[in-house]
């Protein structure tokens, strides 16, 4: 991990850096390693985004209403498009009313989730009874859209150490008539001593946002390197704990609404290195792009183009990272 | 939040007469042909929170245990808070319970007119004039639906709604008031 910020602080700043940075409000660093993601008009065009914004969506809820009869309630106030990927997510292409306020919203009809982390939940796809972690959970987008894949059967238990945004995930987990779950206060790298027991484990861990910048443009000013090396830390720690905590033949899927290499990728090139033989990568066979294998002029594990990658200005979506590993029996 | 093992039994037994009270004791045999538990919380002061729980649920819970973690801030279906004081114990019903019942066993609910539903939203009561229809008996505490039989919240009936609407009463006189309602998700949900 050291080596890692060694690398990227060495990443030295040029005047096409500094100029993105100046023209797009964010920080240099950023820019630069924009640059060496996208090249130079990749980086124009991700950053674009940032002044274009995206579509809302939303999540219809299946545990309380077909997506059918939530279209016919909206359709006199609201525009939507079903999305490709998720067949009970829609865009909103024009409202008439704040859509985080109608009668609709207040029964527990949709939740106003953005589409690239519709995906997690789906791709981890736990079934009806199987018990299932939740690591970082609050305020509950993913976890109630587990809870509606699994048809309230079975059992998830939810964590986040924010007790604020943990009241906002009760609160969900009530209006969208969520009845399978256990939230607790508690950070998820402390579960470890439970042993093997869940059957799938989403690690939707914290991050930069960095694929958040569309939608919450300060992103690119509020973080710094050192919060970048303080999240890697805490990525890795959980997605360890994650491994700890599955069953055999179990599944995780660790996911970030970052489009950072240093917090997707690396972290997991550095798991799949010392847990060598005991996991592997599945493919995700989805909409996006795969999983970067080269870096930063870094080699990685080629199996690291199973994972999947979305951006904003080719996706249209929120940029997010996925990666699904199973452990071997 | 720590749960509570000691006395429970006491606590049970007062949150289920409640459960009968408002919904029959239909709704008990439905609790237990579900498999459902009442677990307590605790949240201090002599308050406790009461969830329904299956099975699943409960042997997560007993997972947690292993670790001594015992603290859950919420579980299953929430079903009210009990307060509990040197002369009494009193039982406060959750929105979530009632929504639940009132959908299984289509009872104590009042349907009101769509004017009367958007209203009963924003925290407002319910004059006899916007009842359409009642789903009886009803009880001292009663379920607002809108006409699609969607639910809305919980009221407390101030007139006896049975007889009112059988002889035909009407009139801008307020039935209902507002218990809870949906739009608390937003006014202070999070």
């Amino acid at each position: 991990m050291i080596n890692i910020m060694e690398l990227l602080r060495s990443i030295s700043i040029d005047r096409e850096a500094i100029e993105l940075s100046i023209e797009y409000g964010i920080s240099p660093y950023m820019a630069k390693r924009y640059i060496e993601l996208f090249s130079y008009k990749g980086a124009i065009s991700f950053l674009n985004t940032i002044r274009l914004g995206l579509k809302k969506s939303i999540r219809c809820n299946t545990l309380k209403i077909s997506c059918n009869e939530l279209l016919r309630k909206i359709k006199d106030r609201m525009v939507v498009k079903q999305t490709p990927w998720v067949p009970y997510g829609f865009w909103i292409l024009k409202s008439k009313v704040n859509i985080g306020a109608t009668p609709e919203y207040l029964l527990g009809y949709y939740y106003i989730q953005g589409v690239a982390s519709m995906l997690p939940p789906l791709i981890l796809n736990p079934k009806p009874g199987e018990r299932v972690l939740d690591m970082c959970a609050a305020p509950g987008g993913k976890t109630t859209q587990l809870a509606q894949i699994m048809e309230n059967k079975g059992s998830i238990l939810a964590l986040d150490v924010d007790r604020t945004r943990m009241r906002a995930l009760r609160s969900n987990i009530s209006r969208l008539g969520v009845r399978n779950v256990v939230t607790l206060l508690l950070d998820a790298r402390k579960i470890v001593g439970v042993g093997e027991k869940f059957d799938k484990v989403l690690v939707d861990a914290p991050c930069t946002g960095e694929g958040l910048l569309p939608l919450i443009p300060e992103r690119g000013r509020s973080r710094s390197l050192y919060d970048m090396y303080v999240l890697m830390k805490l990525q890795y720690e959980l997605l360890k704990s994650a491994i700890l905590v599955t069953k055999k033949g179990g599944v995780i899927v660790y996911s970030t609404c970052s489009i950072a290499p240093e917090e997707n990728e690396f972290i997991v090139n550095l798991i799949l290195k010392e847990y060598s033989g005991k996991i592997e990568l599945v493919d995700i066979s989805f909409y996006g792009e795969k999983g970067l294998t080269e870096i930063y002029g870094l080699k990685l594990n080629s199996e690291l183009e199973r994972c999947l990658r979305l951006y904003p200005h080719i996706h249209r979506t929120e940029g997010f990272f996925i990666c699904k590993l199973r452990k071997k029996v | 939040m720590q749960i509570k093992e000691e006395g429970l039994e006491k606590f049970k037994k007062i949150i289920y007469a409640e459960i009968a009270k408002l919904f029959g004791k239909e709704a008990l045999r439905l609790i237990r042909r579900l498999g459902y538990n009442i677990i307590l919380l605790g949240r201090g002061n002599n308050v406790y929170e009461a969830f329904l729980v299956n099975n699943e649920l409960k042997e997560l819970l007993s997972i947690m245990k292993k670790i001594n973690i015992q603290n859950p801030f919420s579980i299953g279906l929430f079903v009210g808070t009990i307060i509990e004081n040197k002369s009494n114990i009193a039982f406060k019903v959750g929105l979530d319970l009632m929504e639940y019942l009132a959908q299984q066993l289509r009872r104590n609910i009042v349907i009101v007119s769509d004017d009367a539903a958007k209203l009963f939203l924003y925290g407002r009561d319910i004059l006899l004039n916007s009842i359409i229809k009642i789903l009886p008996p009803i009880s001292y505490l009663t379920v607002i639906a809108n006409k699609e039989l969607e639910i809305l919240g919980i009221a407390k009936p101030l007139v006896n709604l049975e007889t009112f609407i059988r002889e035909g009463r009407r009139g801008n006189i307020v039935a209902l008031k507002n218990v809870v309602d949906k739009g608390w998700y937003l006014r202070k949900g999070g």
